[in-house]
């Protein structure tokens, strides 16, 4: 869906250069939602703004479904932008206009009659779910219908492709929940292809399949979230298991840090390996997260007893991944 | 007082200001607020950058805010005779009046149309606009409010630049009151002239403040 290849950005400002992005290459398969996540002054915003050229690169070649975007003529481009949603973290909309005149406003730059408006944005206020707020004014309404709007105004060309600004970033706890879940039946009802930005690594675990991390204007890894999670060496999986501190060490017992991925994380492993090898397990620390749909848990064990080695080799053939320090 | 006498004095004068203000109001909307679209849209981080045309205009629009209106009205006495015809009276005034408001009303109107949040633009843009869809349809909507109290500014800033049109014989309420209150001792017909002028200032105002807040949704 969409193709980066060594994008870069740089800003002048008199003397001093500052490259925002720093030769980004990424792959955004269609049909899933992908998360670009990094800190403020990452390089986030630039990246997504280079997709719809809101920003123009400085050099290298973005792609959205085989259009190479950098080439367009002005015209062409407006055209190119129709067909890619688009919504912000303050939503972005237009204060004089009711709900509907805001649903309809790209309708209308795009000189579709009144009464197929009317209709197209009817079916758009039931597919976010704000069909008694047409008449409403952004002022009247909550961040989370805020953002339903903006929603709702992003899908109103029958795009194929939404960005997502930090969508969520301005709404509480409920609200970014409720816009998430919105976003992912979106995503599979319509076959909507999502590339968002965010700082919450909470937005990646609830919604995201594939996920890329940005620092300093470059890719440190990418990847599907799950597979990054069960790598205890990525930075997506300290970011959601920190790092276990290692305690005192005692010869006679074996530090590990066990990971979990999917349905083994809802069995008894441990007390069966306690059973099965006569071990002591003494769990010290440790978290089991749900990740888009699937657990995936991490424990630091520590195990005490004649036979840790074959239980280690007994645990890394159920599946689970071991690191001993 | 003679209010038999006085009365067709105060009538005509107020007509005569409320013409002379009207008219050039709405030459000054005309001109002014383009000029304000220019300013905004031609600058450095606006929707169509031309740094050169930006400064060019911005020292015009400063030039024509710098001459104190007195002189102004002197000196454009060889246009207003090429526009109108004549040099003389409340058709004359209203040419130095509107070329004193325009620069004013444009930079009014800039800066109701800077307040616009950039997100806004940014939303338009990234949905397909061309500049001119996101001047009419998301600038000018949006500023609306800014717009409307700028104009009431103008216009009181315009009754008050009036007050000196007597000097080309412009007539009007101001006019008035110098000739006669002043000049000639008559403070009846200075202090109604001055009662008549705070209630114009305030009724354009108070309408000013009401169509705003009636516009605006926020």
């Amino acid at each position: 869906m969409i193709e980066i290849s060594h994008l870069s950005k740089v800003y002048r400002q008199g003397e001093n250069e500052l490259a925002a992005l720093n030769d980004v290459s990424l792959t955004i398969p269609s049909g899933e939602i992908f998360g670009v996540v990094g800190v403020s002054g990452a390089g986030k915003s630039t990246l997504i703004r280079c997709v719809n050229l809101l920003e123009k690169p400085t050099s290298g070649s973005v792609r959205v479904d085989g259009i190479e975007m950098t080439g367009l003529k002005f015209h062409e481009l407006r055209e190119a932008r129709k067909k890619i949603g688009m919504i912000f973290q303050h939503f972005n909309l237009l204060s004089t206009r009711t709900v509907s005149g805001n649903i309809a406003f790209p309708l209308e730059i795009d000189g579709i009659s009144k009464k197929d408006r009317q209709e197209k944005v009817q079916e758009l206020l039931s597919l976010v779910g704000l069909s008694d707020k047409a008449d409403a004014f952004p002022a009247q309404l909550s961040g989370g219908q805020k953002q339903r709007v903006g929603i709702a105004r992003a899908l109103a060309n029958n795009p194929r492709l939404l960005l997502s600004d930090e969508a969520t970033s301005a709404l509480d706890q409920q609200n970014t929940s409720s816009i998430l879940s919105l976003l992912r039946d979106l995503n599979q009802r319509l076959g909507l292809t999502i590339l968002l930005i965010t700082h919450e690594m909470e937005v990646v675990k609830q919604i995201c399949d594939r996920v890329a991390v940005l620092k300093e204007g470059r890719v440190l890894e990418t990847g599907k979230v799950q597979q990054l999670i069960s790598n205890p060496k990525s930075h997506i999986s300290q970011a959601f298991f920190p790092p276990f501190e290692k305690i005192l060490p005692n010869p006679s017992t074996l530090q590990t840090a066990i990971t979990f991925i999917g349905p083994i994380a809802d069995q008894p492993v441990l007390s069966s390996l306690a059973k099965k090898f006569d071990l002591e397990a003494n769990i010290i620390g440790g978290s089991i997260q749900s990740i888009s749909g699937s657990r995936i848990g991490r424990l630091h064990v520590v195990l005490g007893g004649q036979r840790t080695n074959e239980a280690l080799n007994y645990l890394r053939g159920l599946g689970l991944l071991v690191e001993v320090y | 007082m003679d209010w038999n006498l006085w009365l067709p004095n105060l009538w005509k004068a107020t007509v005569e200001t409320l013409y002379m203000v009207g008219i050039s109001t709405i030459f000054t909307i005309i001109l002014g607020l383009p000029l304000g679209i220019l300013l905004v849209v031609t600058d450095r981080k606006g929707l169509l950058p031309l740094p050169l045309l930006n400064t060019i205009v911005g020292a015009i629009v400063n030039i024509g805010r710098s001459l104190p209106f007195i002189i102004l009205l002197v000196v454009v006495i060889p246009f207003t005779r090429l526009v109108v015809g004549t040099t003389i009276g409340s058709t004359a005034a209203i040419v130095p009046l509107a070329l004193a408001a325009i620069p004013f009303f444009a930079r009014v109107a800039e800066s109701g149309l800077r307040e616009v949040d950039k997100g806004l633009v940014e939303a338009a843009q990234a949905m397909g606009c061309t500049n001119r869809q996101i001047i009419s349809k998301v600038l000018l909507p949006e500023s609306m409010p800014s717009l409307i109290l700028g104009v009431a500014l103008t216009i009181i800033s315009l009754i008050s630049y009036s007050a000196m049109a007597g000097a080309i014989g412009g007539g009007g309420l101001g006019d008035l009151a110098i000739r006669y209150g002043y000049q000639r001792f008559e403070t009846e017909v200075m202090i109604i002239t001055v009662i008549l002028l705070i209630i114009l200032v305030q009724g354009i105002q108070i309408l000013g403040n009401k169509l705003a807040q009636k516009v605006s949704k926020k």
